[in-house]
Parts: C-alpha cells; structure tokens; sequence
C-alpha cells in the first residue's frame, strides 16, 4: 500500500501535463481571437456608459462627414448620425442577438440530440428525420421563409438563426450521445438503479456538455453573420434601431461617395468574426479529447536521437549476434516530466534463436522494440543513449534513408493488432505484393506471384483466392497470418514480434505460435518475442529478459530462468499466475503497484514491494551481475526467498 | 445439494433482422445465443468459458436482465427476471449485480468514487445519506481501498484500484448472486492476483454466489466449482472444475485445453484441425464445432448434438465423447 500511497500523492503533486489555460495560451492565434473577443465585448458592454452622441439623433447639416472630422471621429452617416456611436450600439445587438441565438440553437439541438441518441430506435428516427428536413433547405431561403411569415423584426430574425442551426447541434450531440451510451458505466448506472431520465442527465449530459461548447464557439461567428445577412436584407434590425448588418446595408447605395458609411461597419464584423473563429478553433484544440491526447499532432519519420547515442560500435564486439542492443535508454519528455521509459537495455540474439521480452504493462517492452528502428513517436520520445547493433552498424545513427531500407527489409515488425496494421482499403495479396516490390525491385506480375507463395508458407488455404480477399473478411488469426507473411517478404535477419497473439484466442493463438516457431527455423531468422505472458514464452522462446520498470531485472536461457528464478519479482510473478493444471491452488499476490518511471526511487524499484528488500536495496542503483552460466540477475540478495 | 439461485433455461439472444420497413424484415439475424440451460446453485461459483464470439458476454448481459432475451426466460430464485425488470426492477437489482470487463470504461470519468458508490446505496436500499457515507467507508474497506480515495475521479487509479471499486460498487446493493464478466482480463499478472484473491475472500466472508465469465481457462480452475464451456452460442460440455479440467469430454474443451500455453508444457495446436471458426450468422447445420473436429464424423455435420449426460453432473454435447480421463495425463504433465 506504501507504493500506492507514493504514486497517488506523486500524480497528486502535479500531472505534468499543462492545464487547459496554459494549452490555450500556447495558441497565440487563440490569445490574438480572445483580446479581439474581449475587447469588443467590454466595449460593447461599456457603450451605454461612454459619452456618445445619441445613435439615432438625426442632424441633416452634418451628413456624410468624413471620418476624423471634429466631433465625429468615424464620421457621420446619411442622415447625420455619428458613426463611431452606431457602430458600437450596433455591435452591442449584433453580439447579442448572435449570443442569444447560439444558446437557443444549442439547448434545443443538444436536447433533441441527446434524447435521440439515448433512445435510438423509433424516437431517434423522427427526430433526426425532422432535423434533416431542416437541413435539406438552403439555410438563408429558410431563415427567410421564417422572417417572412413572422415578419420583419430582430426577435423574429433571432428565432430564424436559432432554428436553422438546430441541425448542426443535434447531429454532432447526437454523434457523442450514442458513443457514451455503449459505454459500460451507463450499464453500471443501470445495474446501480438509476432511471433513464437521471442516466441522461446525471450520467451522460456532463460528458457531452465540452462537444456542446466546442460547437457553440465555432458556430457563434456564423450566427453574427446570418444575422449581419438578414439585417442587411432589411428583415432583421428596423430603422432606426442600428445594427452592423443594417448600417452595411444602408452604406450600400452610398459606396461611391460616401464608402465609409459601408466600410467600416463592414470592417468590424470582418474583425469581429476572425476574433470568435480563431478564438473558437483554440477552444476546439483544448477541450477536444483527441486533439489532448495529442493523437493528431504528427510525428517524425523516425524517433529523436541524442548525440550520446551516435558512437559506432567496436569491430566484432557482437560478432555472431544477428542483432544486439547495448545500454538502450528511451525516455518521454511531457510537459516537465521526464519518463524513464527504458534504461540499460542489453541483449542479442543469434541467426535462429528467439529472445523473449517478458514483462507487465509499462515495463518499457514494447518500447524497446519500437527503439530499434526509430519507430518510438518523437514528440515526446528521446532515444537518449546506447547501440543499436546489426550487422557491425548502430542504427541509431543511421540516418532515415537507411532505416527505411531497413524496416520491412532485414528487419521485419509484427504488431499485436492486425487489423490495424492492414489497410482496409486493399487486399492483403496487394499489400503482400507492395512489400516486396519495394523492397526487392520485381514486376508486378512476379511480385504478386511471390505474395500468394507467402501465403501459403504460412499455411493460409487457397491462399491464391485468398489474396483477393480484403482484411476485414478474413479471421484474426488469418489477418495476423497475413501480417507474418508480409514480415517474412524480403527474407529477414531479424523479425521483431510485439504480443502477436495477445488479440487471439487461445486455440488460434496455438497455431500462430507454432507457425513463428517454424518460420525462424526455416529461414534461420533472429526472432524478438515481446509478451506479457510467461506461458507463451516458455512455449516458443530459448532466452528471456525480464523487465519490471523499465530494467531488464533477470535473463537466462528460459528454463533455467522459470525452474530457478533469481530476481524476487520473477519468483513471485511466477506464482501468482494460475496455471492450468493446478486446481485451486491459493496464488500469491504481489501487493502493491510498480512505480510511476517519472518518479523512480534511487535504488531497486522493485524493493518497495519486495519481500527479501534490505536497507541496502534502496540508496543506489543496482547493476545486472552475471550469475552462473549465461544468467545475469539486477539483485543483491539473487535466489533467495524469505524466511 | 444448496437450492438454484439462478437458472437459465433454453435461454436465446439473437440480434438484428428487425428492420424498421417492410423489405428490412427479411435481414437474416446473428444468434448470438442459441437456447442455453444452466443452473446455479447457491454459494457456488459457476465458470463460464469460451473463445470471442461465443456469446458468454451476451448471455451475461442477460442473467442481470441488462438485456432482453429473444426467447426462453432466465429465474432468480424462482421469479422470471424478464418479469421482475418491468415490475420490480429494483429487487431485481438487489439480488443479482454485475462486475464489468474494462474497469475503466465501467466507472464514468466525472465523477467521484463516493458519488459512485452512493447510487446504488440511494437508488436500491433508499439508504438515509449519514447512513450512506458509513457505507461507503465500509465498501471501501472489503475491497482494500483507503478511505481518502473516496473523493477522487476515476482517472487517478490504476487499472485494479478502478476495478476494486467496480466490484465495491457491485456489492454496495448487497446481491446474493454477482456476475463478473471478465472481471480481470484487462489487468496485469501481479494486479489480477490480487483481484482473484479478492473475489475469493468476499465470497467467502459474505456468501455469494458468482458466476465467472472468462477466457482464461486457468483462472477459471484457479476459482471455479463448475463450468460451462461455450462455443458459438451454445454450451457445449457442463461439469464440475476438477472433472472438465482432469477429463475433457467434448473435443473442443480438450483443444482449448490442450492450446494453453503452460510453463514447462508445449501446447498442442493438433488438437485442433486447420479449420475456420463459423460465420455467427451462417452457422452449420449440424454441430457447430464439426469443422475443426479432428473427431468429426458425416453425422456431426447433419444435426446438432443434444447436451447429454456423460457421467454424475458431468454434460457434453458431441456424439464421439472422447473417453474418460483421457486428458488426464496431457493436463499433469
């Protein structure tokens, strides 16, 4: 529980990430819409209190003034009216009527949306057939056609905008609404007593309310302008009342003469609009949760490298490896924090043996893999130092060209999800085929005759019929045959197999396992074999590494490693796996969770849960120490148990 | 023998097929589950097993009344739960709660551990609120978590603290039968220990019976008294653990069992033949795991075989049993 507590006031302390204030601010295009925003509506607001000439005095003495004249700093209208003092009550109704307007459109749309959604079925049907009736009307004939049968006025004008943009709220609330229903908390919900009536409000309606806002501060600018259109049409403000729609609209016969009268009501919506939209789009950036998770910014073609990992390494260091890391350290750079990912990882693997990575989520496996051929996402990723070896080369220096010959050629990946690794959009044989005519230069023709070979060397029945097939009418243990076979295109030295079976089933998972176990022998191929699964390791692996924080804590040839484990998180990870076969044998939990890598203690990051941990374990770092033939083992006290 | 808390009797689900105009209704629909009987007896944990579209969640769904059968009826204790979810849903809910598979997903992210656990002490037992808060502190306190968590938001714990107060939230009604659906299968080796080890320990101390929906057949013998092993909608060996586990009797428990990979055991991927897993919505006409049988026969493929008693409380459903305690040794070894 000690652990808990210290990774719990760890995320307490601060998240590293930066708040929503400070992602916004970072968006100066954003800060440049918000003092555009700001400053028209304290003006707006203020108007009443400024001492301005009455909008709607008429002096036909002073008409059509130019800006910058005495008393008059924008000038004066037609009729004689200060222009600087109708432009600012005139904002004031434009801002208003937009605002308005937008909350109508927003609380009806979202509540004809999230009934729909949360209903479905025959309810959802008419509404959102209703909605579409809306939408089938070009959107200014339909705001006419409502001011023409409420007549002209800006009430009526309002209701007109509300109304065409229903459509827009409801469609989008709806989207989220039917997402969140499927959620399994609004089973919970369910299964704690709750009615639909408090599920929609209680449960669901917060969980919209930011797709509600995103969507009111995009649309605001839009409503300011239909407003502007229908005022400009006459429909909307009526004279005298002023409103940057109207006044554009009486500037209009002036423009020759007089272009100031039109121009500038015209510059402040133009201004007015850009300051909402950008200032709409910031706001979109910041509460959207897929543009916070940072899911759409791109990453670099190949991961980040720091200068201490360049050096070339030392002639036949790793001679008979096919591939060997030495000291690879990863980390993530998020807001302030620094995240450990992998530190000192060192391994190789022979022509035809298979290395397992074995570990619990987070303990930087995959990430190692992802390390070997620049493939870690930078932002944020940093390879921050060690070697990359193949073939008396560091990759980490190689530059991008030369890792790209190398992807998919010497060195082959298979993912855990197929179905994301295939495009959906071209059949497997296509993709099959594209590997290797990039790779390996061949006509069309012949690479396509190689990619149904493939298939069938991963036993895939009628594999020639089967090439036509596109990946989502094939099974997941068929789709992952195809993703090996795709690996195994241009002949690999090393393939690199990150939880491959994780997201089959365990009768398919079987025949996966056998397949790769026949593969690398055949074609003499290095194989990396990354799980978290002890079972699977021992089915298909010669050597393990086994990683708890980021750190290789034990290696050794499998058996050796799972008869006699050194490392206590080996020992006890082992027995608190329910084996088949052994009844109801009580398992021995391991209390506790692994550290956060933003905030490792100085020494053994295992040793707060540890049950042989001295006070020797925790000051320093702990080295990994051969131990007996071809073991090493990160422990002071290797192989014992407690008393 | 302890008296059916629970019981399901040619229980189906089937989805779609039901369009909203006339040329819609002629849609072939997807069964998910095709006429299942189970039984559960009370303080025992009933194991049910099988692949991903086998139809263990759907039938889940159904034994809480989550989801409306297609056909057949589920009981509890007796009363007809299609009956109790209209007219007196929240007995219902009383009696029978439910663990989800993503703990995660199962909690939602605005709000706090204590508004959570208090819905179901407000909403089921109409608990007075100075009555609540003890309550929560005691929930807290079965499933291991410190009392100051009460006021946080999901997204501060880890995957097995969030489901610590899945289960927490569960046992807040004080139900006499819980269902877990997969209840560690998003969680690591080391956390899943110490969830398996919960589960164990409240059922003990407040004698509840489970019924444990997983795909991981070792976790299934680690916790479970009897076990109905599913394949495409329909059970296709029921027994005791110790008795599926030592003597497999359907040809599908005996590949599932043989394809589990096991420190210090190869699998055996010949248990199985190369064949595909069936279309859902086009399955044979006979039984439905004919096509990867290495046992199959030409009748197998004609009609579906009936669940058939094998030996005492031991049930399969395939025409060439294998014989008894022929897994035995494959299973020891």
């Amino acid at each position: 529980m000690t652990a808990i507590a210290q990774r719990a006031s760890g995320r307490r302390r601060r998240s590293g990430r930066p708040g929503i204030w400070a992602r916004l601010s970072r968006n100066h295009l954003a800060v440049v819409g918000l003092g555009i925003v700001a400053g028209m509506c304290v003006l707006a607001l203020m108007t009443p209190l400024l001492p301005l000439a009455d909008p709607n005095a008429t002096d036909l003495a002073a008409r059509l003034k130019r800006p910058f004249t005495d008393g008059h700093l924008l000038g004066t209208d037609q009729l004689g009216r200060d222009m600087l003092s109708r432009i600012l009550w005139g904002a004031r109704v434009s801002i208003a009527v937009g605002a308005v307007a937008t909350i109508v459109a927003a609380t009806i749309g979202s509540l004809i949306g999230i009934v729909a959604g949360f209903y479905g079925r025959w309810l959802d049907n008419t509404l959102m057939r209703g909605v579409d009736m809306l939408m089938a009307f070009p959107y200014m004939l339909l705001a006419l056609a409502i001011v023409a049968a409420l007549g002209p006025g800006l009430l009526n004008a309002l209701f007109a905008i509300a109304i065409v943009n229903i459509p827009f709220f409801a469609r989008s609330v709806r989207g989220v609404t039917i997402s969140l229903v499927r959620l399994e908390y609004v089973d919970a919900a369910r299964m704690s007593g709750l009615g639909n009536g408090r599920i929609l409000f209680s449960e669901i309606l917060p969980n919209v309310v930011p797709v509600i806002v995103v969507t009111m501060s995009t649309t605001l600018g839009w409503m300011i302008l239909e407003t502007a259109g229908l005022s400009f049409l006459g429909l909307g403000a009526q004279p005298p009342q002023a409103d940057l729609g109207s006044m554009l609209g009486d500037g209009r016969k002036l423009a020759i003469t007089a272009p100031h009268v039109a121009t500038i009501p015209g510059l402040v919506i133009l201004v007015l609009v850009i300051g909402i939209n950008l200032l709409g789009d910031g706001i979109r950036d910041v509460l959207d949760p897929r543009l916070k998770s940072g899911a759409l910014s791109r990453p670099r073609a190949m991961t980040e490298v720091a200068p201490a990992a360049m050096s070339q390494p030392e002639r036949s260091a790793h001679s008979n490896a096919a591939l060997a890391l030495d000291r690879l350290s990863t980390e993530f750079r998020i807001g302030h924090d620094v995240y450990h990912a992998t530190r000192d990882i060192s391994f190789q693997v022979a022509p035809g043996e298979c290395v397992g990575i074995v570990g619990e989520s987070g303990s930087g496996k995959s990430v190692t893999a992802m390390s070997v051929l620049g493939l870690v996402p930078t932002p944020p990723g940093l390879i921050a130092g060690g070697q990359v070896v193949y073939q008396e080369e560091n990759l980490l220096a190689a530059p991008l060209p030369r890792l790209q010959q190398v992807r998919g050629g010497q060195i082959a990946y298979v993912f855990q999800d197929p179905l994301t690794t295939l495009n959906p959009l071209y059949t497997v044989g296509d993709q099959i085929a594209e590997t290797v005519e990039r790779h390996q230069g061949l006509s069309r023709r012949d690479a396509w005759q190689r990619a149904v070979e493939l298939m069938e060397s991963v036993h895939i029945p009628d594999a020639a019929g089967r090439a036509r097939a596109y990946p989502h009418e094939l099974s997941g243990g068929m789709r992952q045959r195809i993703v090996i076979a795709m690996a195994l295109a241009n002949d690999p030295d090393v393939i690199i197999a990150d939880e491959p079976t994780t997201a089959l089933d365990v009768t398919i998972q079987a025949q996966v396992l056998k397949l790769l176990d026949e593969l690398r022998r055949k074609h003499n191929a290095a194989l990396v074999f990354i799980t978290h699964d002890f079972g699977v390791v021992s089915e298909i692996c010669d050597h393990v590494q086994v990683m708890y924080a980021g750190e290789v804590v034990e290696s050794g040839r499998v058996q050796d490693v799972f008869e006699r484990p050194l490392h206590p998180y080996t020992r006890r990870l082992m027995s608190c796996i329910p084996q088949l076969g052994r009844g109801r044998n009580p398992i021995a939990a391991i209390p506790g969770l692994p550290p956060a890598v933003n905030d490792l203690p100085p020494g053994c990051p295992f040793a707060p849960r540890c049950d042989v941990a001295t006070a020797a374990c925790t000051p320093r770092p702990i080295s990994l120490a051969p131990h007996g033939e071809g073991r090493e083992v990160r422990c002071i006290r290797p192989g014992e148990s407690p008393a | 023998m302890n008296e059916i808390v629970l019981e399901a009797a040619s229980l189906e689900k089937s989805f779609g097929g039901r369009g909203l105009l006339p040329w819609g209704k002629g849609k072939r629909s997807l069964q998910a589950v095709r006429g299942v009987d189970l039984q559960v007896r009370k303080g025992e944990t009933l194991g049910i097993v099988g692949e991903s579209g086998c139809g263990k969640s759907t039938l889940a769904r159904m034994l809480v009344g989550l989801s409306e059968p297609t056909g057949g009826r589920v009981a509890l204790s007796g009363r007809d739960v299609a009956e109790m979810r209209r007219n007196a849903r929240s007995e219902l809910r009383r009696k029978v709660q439910f663990v989800f598979q993503d703990p995660l997903s199962s909690l939602n992210p605005r709000k706090t551990v204590r508004q959570i656990l208090e819905a179901p002490l407000d909403n089921l037992l109409r608990m007075p609120r100075d009555r609540r808060r003890e309550r929560v502190a005691e929930l807290m306190q079965l499933v291991n978590l410190r009392p100051e968590f009460v006021d946080r938001h999901p997204h501060e714990f880890s995957g097995g603290q969030s489901q610590r107060i899945g289960i927490a939230r569960a046992l807040a009604a004080e139900p006499k039968v819980m269902v877990l659906d997969e209840p560690v299968s998003a969680l690591d080796v080391s956390v899943q220990a110490q969830i398996l080890n919960l589960l164990g320990d409240l059922k003990q101390r407040l004698g509840l019976t489970y019924v444990f929906i997983s795909h991981d057949l070792a976790v299934v013998e680690h916790l479970c008294d009897t076990v109905a092993v599913m394949y495409l909608g329909n059970v296709v060996e029921h027994a005791p653990a110790e008795e599926i586990f030592r003597s497999p009797r359907h040809p599908y428990t005996h590949a599932l069992l043989q394809s589990v990979p096991t420190l210090g055991r190869r699998s055996d991927p010949d248990a199985l033949s190369e064949g595909e897993l069936p279309n859902p919505a086009a399955p044979p006409p006979g039984c439905a795991f004919a096509p990867r049988c290495p046992r199959a026969r030409d009748d197998c493929r004609q009609a579906r075989p009936p669940l058939e008693r094998m030996a005492d409380g031991h049930l399969a459903a395939c025409y060439y049993p294998l014989a008894r305690e022929a897994g035995k040794d494959a299973s020891q070894a």
